[in-house]
C-alpha cells in the first residue's frame, strides 16, 4: 500500500481585501449585513448595467503575484464563464481564462526539515457568486446576494505536492503570505480562503486520474480530506478498481469525502472574452505603487531565519502565521539581543498562545485567531519583563505572575512588581536570619543534609521561599545554606 | 420641423414647449394606429418637463441645447420609473430603477420624452416583425416594413411623432430603418456613446445613435450624448463632433457594395455620384476584399455574445417568470421558453452552439479572424480616403412578410451596414430618392473616431443633393 505516491495540485481562492465589490461600488463586507441589502442593480444584473473593474483588485493581484515570486503580465484581459445558476446573476461569471494577470510563480514550503518549492502555474481575477439555503423541508431555495461580485484571486499551483501535509503547508503559506501584505483579510470563518484539491496516486512516475476535493475552508480540514481522499484511490485500485474523474466533497462529521459530480456531467462554460471590458494595461506606476512590500518581510524570509535559530516547525509556525506576533518577534528581537532570543520565542509560543485561547475559546483550532486580536503588551514591556529574569531579580513563578498581570493591565512589569510587592529579597543578613531559624527548628533535616542526602537542601530552600512567600532570592538562599551547614 | 428650426421658434416666442410636446402628443393620436411605433406613453412626465422647460425660458433661467424638444426613445433605453421592454414579453412588466447615460444627457439639455417606441425584440430583426408587440408600419407606405430594429424610431420621425428619436444600432438597426423611413440615423464610433442603461444585444458591437431630419440635427444629437463615461468601462474620450466638421477631399465609393445592387437601385446611386463629382466632389472605386465575410462573421459574433447577454433573463430577480415548474432547470425552460420570441431563440441557440467546446475554434475564432481582415480593409481603405461612400441597403423597404419564410435572407438587408459595427467606425445614412416613391440611403463611412469628417460630408452631400423626397401621407 505504501508504495503509491500521492500528487496534489491546488486551487485557492482569495478574497480580496477591496473596499468596495469587484464590479460595483456595492461595500466588499456584507458580514453582519442582512440578506440581499448590500446590493446594487449591477451586481444584481439588471439590463443596461454594465462591470466596472476595481483598480484596487488589479493592483492587490499585482501585489500578491510579488508574493508569490510571479510574473505580472503587461495587458490582462477578462473573460466569461457562461453557466446557470441562481447565485449567479449575470449567467456568466467574469473571470480570467488565457490572460490571467499574474503567471508563472512559486511558494516555498518546509517540509522535513527542507525547504521546497512548489510552483504557481497562474492567479486570475474574478468574481465571487451569492450564497443559496434551502430551509428544511420546503420547497424552494433562497438566494441572498451580498456576495455575489466579491473580488477574488485564484491562484493555481502545479502539481507539486505528494503529502497532505506538504499541502497544508502549502496552503498555510499562502495564506501568511496574503495576509502579510494585507491582500485579504484572511478571516477563514467568513470563507475569505477557500480551496480546490486536485489528487491523484500513482506507482510510478505517471499521473494517476484524479479527484477534484472542493470548496474546502480549513487547513485542518484539507489535510483529513487529503488523508482520507488519498486512502481511498488506493483502497480502489487495490480492489482492482478504477477511479472516476469527478468532483467530490468533504464532509466534515465524518471525515469523509463524498461524490458530489462526474466527469459526464461536467459544465461547458463556453468561455470568451469579456466584451464589456477592455483589456488593462499594466502600467510602470502600477508596479510602482506596490514598491513597498520590498520591505516587508515575507513569511518565508522570516522562517529561513527562525530555521537558522534552531526552532521547532512548531514554534516557527506560531511566530509566522500571526501576522501581530510575527511583528512583534521582530521588534522585540532587537531589544532583548542574542542572549533573551530563547526566553522570548518561549514567552511568545508559550504562555502568550495559552493566553490567547483563552480570548478566543471555541474557535476553530485551525484558524489565525491572532490576526485579529491586539498584542496586549509592547515589545518593550517583554523585553523588560525578560531582562529581568535574566538578571537573576526574579523567579520565573514571579515572572509568570508578571506577565499575567500585564496581559490583563497593560502596565510595565515595573509597575507590576511595585503593586505586587514582588521584589527579589538577595540581602544576605535579612535571608541570614530566616535561615536560622528554619535550621534550628529542623534538627532532623540538618541530620540528614550531613549524612549526604542532597534533597534535604531543597527542603530548607523550600521553607525559606515558603516563609518569604518566594520573594527571596534562590541562588542566595542556596548559597547561604551550604554555608550555614558545611 | 427640424431640431434647429424648432429651437429658433422657441427662442423668437412662436411656440412653446408645451405646444411642441402637445403637438408631438397629438400627431400620435392621429396616426399611430396606423403606424403603431409608440410602445409607451408619457404623457404626463413630458407635459410636466416642457411646462417647467417654458418656466426656465420664461425666467431668463439658462436653456439647454434641445431645450423644449420633444423626442422619442427606441424601448432598449432604461428610463427611471418608465416600462422598459426591449420589445420582449420578457420584461413585459420591467420597470426601470435608473436612467440610461444617453437619456440623462439628452434631458440634461432640456429635451423631452414623449414615448418609447417599438424595435424587433431585444433588436433582433430588421423589420420589427420581432417585436413581441407587433410590427410597426413604415409611414410612406403601411404595406412596408420600417426597417429595423430600430424600426419605430424611425417610423415615429418620419411620421411627425416628435423631432427626434434614439436608437441602438448593433449591425445596421438605426441605418437601415433610417433609409427604409427616409430619415438620418447615425451609427457613432463604437464606445463614442455610453451604453449605460441601455439593454445590450451584442455588446462589442451595440452603439447609440440619433435619427433626426437633418445631418445637421443629427451632429448636435451626437455630440450631445457623446463622453466618457465612468459606468461604461468601453467609453472612448472624444473631440467635439459639432463644431469643427470638415469637407472631404478624397472619397472612396466601396466597390463591394455597389455591384452587387439590382440595375434599377443601381442607376439611383449612379445619378448620385454624378451630383457630387459635379459639385467638386473626387470620387474613385475603391475595393475592401474581405467586406464578403463581414456578414457571416456578424452572424457568429453576433448570436455568440447575445447568448451570453441574454442568460440574465431568468425570471429570478426582475421581468417575467412563470409559476413554479419543478426543479431549477424545469423552471429556467419554461421562464425562457414562454417569453423569448423565436428570432430570440434562435440567436441564443446559434450563439450557444458557436461558443461551446470544440466549434469554438472553427466560428467565434474564426470569425474573431475575420473580423481583424475587415478592420484591416478599412484601415488601407482610410489611408487614402477620407470618407467612404455607398448605399445603406441594397433595396427599399420591404413588403410585410416578405422575408419571413426564411430568416437568413432578412440577415441580407443587413449585408451593406455590419462591417461599421465590426470595424467600430462611424457612419451615417443619408435619403435620397429611391427607385418607387420610396427613400433609399446613402451610406457615408469616416474612420474610428472621424465624426467630424463625416458629419461634414453628409453636410455638403445634403447641400448638393437637395433631396426631396415624396410627402408623407397618413
Amino acid at each position: 500500500m505504501s508504495d503509491y505516491k500521492p500528487t496534489i495540485g491546488i486551487e485557492i481562492h482569495v478574497q480580496l481585501a477591496t473596499k468596495s465589490k469587484m464590479f460595483c461600488t456595492c461595500d466588499n463586507d456584507s458580514v453582519t449585513a442582512a440578506p440581499n441589502t448590500n446590493i446594487c442593480p449591477i451586481c444584481l444584473a439588471y439590463p443596461g448595467t454594465l462591470p466596472l473593474p476595481n483598480a484596487q483588485a488589479v493592483q492587490l493581484a499585482i501585489r500578491l503575484g510579488y508574493g508569490l515570486n510571479a510574473r505580472i503580465r503587461e495587458t490582462t484581459k477578462f473573460d466569461r464563464k457562461n453557466y446557470f445558476y441562481p447565485d449567479n446573476p449575470k449567467g456568466y461569471q467574469i473571470t480570467q481564462f488565457d490572460q490571467p494577470i499574474v503567471e508563472e510563480g512559486y511558494v516555498e514550503i518546509f517540509v522535513d526539515g527542507e525547504f521546497h518549492r512548489v510552483r504557481v502555474e497562474r492567479a486570475h481575477l474574478e468574481e465571487d457568486a451569492g450564497k443559496l439555503t434551502h430551509p428544511a423541508g420546503k420547497d424552494y431555495s433562497l438566494v441572498d446576494l451580498n456576495r455575489a461580485g466579491t473580488p477574488l484571486l485564484e491562484i493555481v499551483s502545479y502539481p507539486d505536492m505528494h503529502s497532505p501535509y506538504a499541502a497544508r503547508r502549502y496552503l498555510e503559506e499562502v495564506y501568511a503570505i496574503a495576509t502579510t501584505l494585507g491582500v485579504t483579510h484572511g478571516d477563514m470563518q467568513h470563507g475569505n480562503m477557500k480551496f480546490d484539491l486536485n489528487v491523484s496516486v500513482s506507482k510510478d512516475d505517471s499521473l494517476g486520474t484524479r479527484t477534484e476535493l472542493k470548496n474546502l475552508n480549513s487547513f485542518r480540514n484539507a489535510e483529513r480530506a487529503l488523508v482520507y481522499e488519498i486512502a481511498r484511490q488506493i483502497e480502489v485500485l487495490e480492489n482492482g478498481g478504477v477511479i472516476e474523474q469527478e468532483t467530490r466533497g468533504f464532509d466534515d462529521a465524518k471525515g469523509k469525502t463524498f461524490s458530489q459530480r462526474s466527469k459526464e456531467e461536467a459544465h461547458d462554460y463556453r468561455y470568451f472574452p469579456e466584451p464589456d471590458i477592455p483589456p488593462i494595461v499594466v502600467t510602470e506606476a502600477m508596479h510602482e505603487k506596490e514598491a513597498d512590500i520590498k520591505s516587508i518581510p515575507l513569511p518565508i524570509a522570516i522562517r529561513r531565519e527562525l530555521v537558522e535559530l534552531g526552532l521547532s516547525v512548531d514554534e516557527q509556525d506560531v511566530l509566522i502565521k500571526q501576522k501581530n506576533t510575527s511583528q512583534f518577534f521582530a521588534e522585540a528581537r532587537k531589544l532583548v539581543g542574542e542572549k533573551g532570543e530563547r526566553k522570548l520565542v518561549n514567552w511568545l509560543v508559550g504562555e502568550y498562545q495559552a493566553w490567547i485561547k483563552q480570548q478566543t475559546a471555541g474557535d476553530d483550532a485551525d484558524s489565525f485567531v491572532a490576526t485579529s486580536i491586539t498584542t496586549p503588551f509592547t515589545p518593550q514591556q517583554l523585553a523588560d519583563l525578560i531582562a529581568l529574569e535574566l538578571s537573576g531579580d526574579i523567579s520565573s513563578s514571579q515572572a509568570k505572575q508578571i506577565f499575567a498581570e500585564i496581559c490583563a493591565s497593560s502596565n510595565s512589569p515595573a509597575e507590576i512588581m511595585q503593586r505586587l510587592g514582588i521584589e527579589q529579597i538577595s540581602d544576605e543578613g535579612a535571608l541570614a536570619e530566616i535561615i536560622e531559624k528554619i535550621v534550628a527548628a529542623n534538627p532532623q533535616a540538618v541530620a540528614d543534609y550531613k549524612a549526604g542526602q542532597a534533597k534535604a537542601l531543597g527542603f530548607f530552600v523550600g521553607q525559606v521561599m515558603k516563609e518569604t512567600k518566594g520573594q527571596a532570592n534562590p541562588q542566595v538562599v542556596n548559597k547561604l545554606i551550604q554555608e550555614k551547614l558545611s | 420641423m427640424t431640431i434647429v428650426e424648432a429651437l429658433a421658434r422657441l427662442e423668437r416666442g412662436e411656440i412653446t414647449a408645451v405646444e411642441l410636446t402637445q403637438q408631438a402628443l397629438a400627431r400620435i393620436d392621429e396616426v399611430d394606429d396606423k403606424v403603431a411605433a409608440v410602445l409607451t406613453r408619457l404623457d404626463d412626465r413630458a407635459l410636466a418637463a416642457a411646462a417647467a422647460s417654458d418656466e426656465k425660458r420664461k425666467n431668463g433661467e439658462a436653456l439647454g441645447r434641445l431645450e423644449g424638444i420633444p423626442f422619442t426613445a427606441k424601448d432598449m433605453f432604461l428610463v427611471d420609473g418608465v416600462r422598459t421592454t426591449a420589445a420582449s414579453k420578457m420584461l413585459d412588466n420591467f420597470i426601470a430603477p435608473f436612467t440610461a447615460t444617453a437619456i440623462k444627457k439628452l434631458e440634461a439639455e432640456g429635451a423631452i420624452l414623449i414615448a418609447t417606441v417599438n424595435q424587433d425584440e431585444y433588436a433582433h430583426g430588421g423589420s420589427t416583425e420581432y417585436s413581441a408587440y407587433g410590427p410597426s408600419k413604415n409611414p410612406r407606405d403601411i404595406g412596408r416594413v420600417p426597417g429595423g430594429s430600430s424600426g419605430g424610431s424611425a417610423a415615429a420621425l418620419a411620421a411627425g411623432i416628435g423631432l427626434f428619436s434614439v436608437g441602438t444600432d448593433t449591425g445596421g438597426s438605426i441605418r437601415q430603418p433610417a433609409a427604409y423611413c427616409g430619415v438620418v440615423g447615425v451609427k457613432p464610433t463604437y464606445g463614442l456613446i455610453s451604453r449605460f442603461g441601455v439593454v445590450a444585444m451584442a455588446s462589442s458591437l451595440d452603439v447609440i445613435g440619433p435619427f433626426a431630419h437633418t445631418a445637421e440635427d443629427a451632429a448636435l444629437l451626437t455630440d450631445i450624448m457623446a463622453g466618457q463615461d465612468e459606468m461604461d468601462a468601453t467609453t472612448i474620450k472624444s473631440e467635439k463632433v459639432v463644431s469643427d466638421v470638415v469637407s472631404p477631399k478624397r472619397v472612396g465609393v466601396v466597390r463591394e457594395y455597389i455591384q452587387t445592387l439590382d440595375a434599377d437601385v443601381r442607376v439611383r446611386y449612379d445619378e448620385v455620384f454624378a451630383q457630387l463629382t459635379k459639385a467638386g466632389w473626387e470620387l474613385e472605386e475603391v475595393s475592401l476584399p474581405n467586406l464578403e465575410f463581414a456578414l457571416p462573421c456578424y452572424y457568429v459574433l453576433t448570436p455568440s455574445e447575445i447568448s451570453s447577454n441574454l442568460e440574465r433573463y431568468d425570471g429570478i430577480r426582475y421581468g417575467s417568470s412563470t409559476e413554479s415548474a419543478g426543479d431549477l432547470e424545469a423552471m429556467y425552460s419554461a421562464t425562457r421558453g414562454k417569453f423569448f420570441g423565436p428570432e430570440v431563440k434562435r440567436r441564443i441557440l446559434t450563439g450557444t452552439y458557436a461558443l461551446s467546446a470544440g466549434y469554438y475554434d472553427a466560428y467565434y475564432k474564426k470569425a474573431m479572424q475575420l473580423r481583424t481582415l475587415v478592420c484591416q480593409d478599412f484601415e488601407r481603405a482610410f489611408s487614402e480616403f477620407d470618407i467612404l461612400i455607398g448605399p445603406t441597403t441594397p433595396t427599399e423597404a420591404f413588403k410585410f412578410g416578405e422575408h419571413s419564410a426564411d430568416p437568413t435572407e432578412m440577415y441580407l438587408a443587413d449585408i451593406m451596414t455590419v462591417a461599421a459595427n465590426l470595424a467600430g467606425i462611424p457612419a451615417i445614412s443619408l435619403p435620397i430618392v429611391g427607385v418607387s416613391d420610396m427613400p433609399l440611403g446613402l451610406q457615408i463611412m469616416a474612420p474610428q473616431k472621424g465624426e467630424a469628417a463625416m458629419f461634414g460630408a453628409a453636410r455638403d452631400a445634403e447641400n448638393i443633393l437637395q433631396v426631396q423626397l415624396a410627402e408623407v401621407k397618413l
